[in-house]
């Protein structure tokens, strides 16, 4: 598969996901929430303060609606794919022993 | 099963950072000196699949959510170092972006969803597929993929529990039980995933690619097209 197709396939995948699937995720608490909620001795965890600028997988402008959950998914999926590539420096080049690509 | 900022103590947290930060470096470092070009776009097509898929919670009993991880996917298809590496773009990325998953836990996150989940899920893989052939390819990932999701549950809720959030005994038991049942569903996506991509790109599975007669482990590697292995090379740990 050429590297064209592979990226085609993959992120067409990935936003078919994001788009078909995402907005309609289970709102109920997670496992680890459920848990907390069950068995915690503590209150809740303080609510939180990082600086992220789409929490909860949606974008602030768009309100709460499906449509924010997907425009926050696909600018996650290009940012994903970005620092995979700035973390993923090969050393290698290209193997040339693989058949050479069209 | 990101764990938010604010309930960890922070002994576990810096503890759980520190591992982390050198597991990630030395992942880089492997998955630098082993990659080729030709696998960035498997690598990257694959972070961005587990992303949108972290991002599809679905029920599991009473009232409660999971969603799908993909440690094991990502370690049997492009191995322990690769897919460390996928893992932590897509934890730092929900991080950053969306607060999911606390900064200072982002450590502990990464070390059970990433170093634990990936690497049991890939060790457990390469072990069966080691002993039992390649034919142990799919039924050993569905087992890797239920562990995974397993035990990286069950140390975060020792984790928490260490940290005086609650006991640790029965959240421990209420956090494996409860991923028992979304671990398979983890398994099955895992599987599905893998014979898709077996399909679309024959060779991309790292441990597969390992343990059979064809070459060294570089998930892009189309078997029939390189030379064959030294034996320091079959052994998959290729310097």
């Amino acid at each position: 598969m050429t590297p064209r197709r592979t990226w085609l396939l993959g992120l067409g995948l990935a936003a078919l996901i994001v788009a078909a699937l995402a907005p309609f995720a289970s709102e109920h608490p997670d496992t680890l929430e459920r848990t907390l909620a069950t068995h915690g001795t503590g209150a809740e965890p303080p609510p939180a303060t990082g600086p992220a600028p789409m929490p909860d997988y949606r974008v602030p402008a768009l309100g709460a609606g499906g449509w924010s959950t997907v425009v926050a998914g696909c600018v996650g999926l290009g940012a994903v794919v970005l620092l995979v590539r700035l973390l993923v420096r090969p050393r290698r080049a290209a193997n040339p022993s693989e058949p050479r690509r069209p | 099963m990101h764990i938010p900022d604010g309930i960890m103590s922070p002994p576990v947290l810096a503890v759980l950072a520190g591992v982390s930060a050198a597991g990630l470096g030395y992942a880089v470092r492997r998955a630098n000196r082993e990659l080729d070009e030709a696998t960035v776009p498997l690598l990257g097509t694959m972070a961005a699949f587990v992303f949108a898929a972290q991002m599809v919670n679905f029920p599991i009993a009473a009232g409660t959510s999971a969603h799908f991880v993909g440690s094991a996917l990502v370690g049997i298809t492009l191995g322990p170092w690769a897919g460390l590496v996928v893992m932590a773009a897509v934890l730092l990325i929900q991080c950053f972006l969306f607060q999911d998953g606390g900064l200072t836990a982002l450590g502990a996150n990464f070390f059970n969803m990433g170093i634990l989940g990936v690497g049991l899920a890939w060790g457990v893989h390469r072990l069966a597929t080691a002993w039992l052939g390649p034919r142990a390819h799919i039924p050993a990932a569905f087992f890797a993929a239920w562990l995974a999701s397993v035990v990286p549950a069950i140390a975060c809720a020792v984790e928490l529990g260490i940290s005086g959030v609650f006991p640790i005994v029965p959240a421990a038991t209420a956090m494996g039980g409860l991923h028992a049942v979304c671990g398979i569903a983890e398994a099955f996506v895992t599987v599905v995933a893998l014979d898709f991509l077996r399909k679309v790109r024959p060779g991309a599975v790292y441990a597969a690619a390992a343990t059979s007669p064809a070459p060294r482990a570089v998930p892009c590697a189309d078997p029939q097209s390189r030379p064959g292995p030294s034996p320091a090379e079959s052994s998959g740990n290729a310097p």
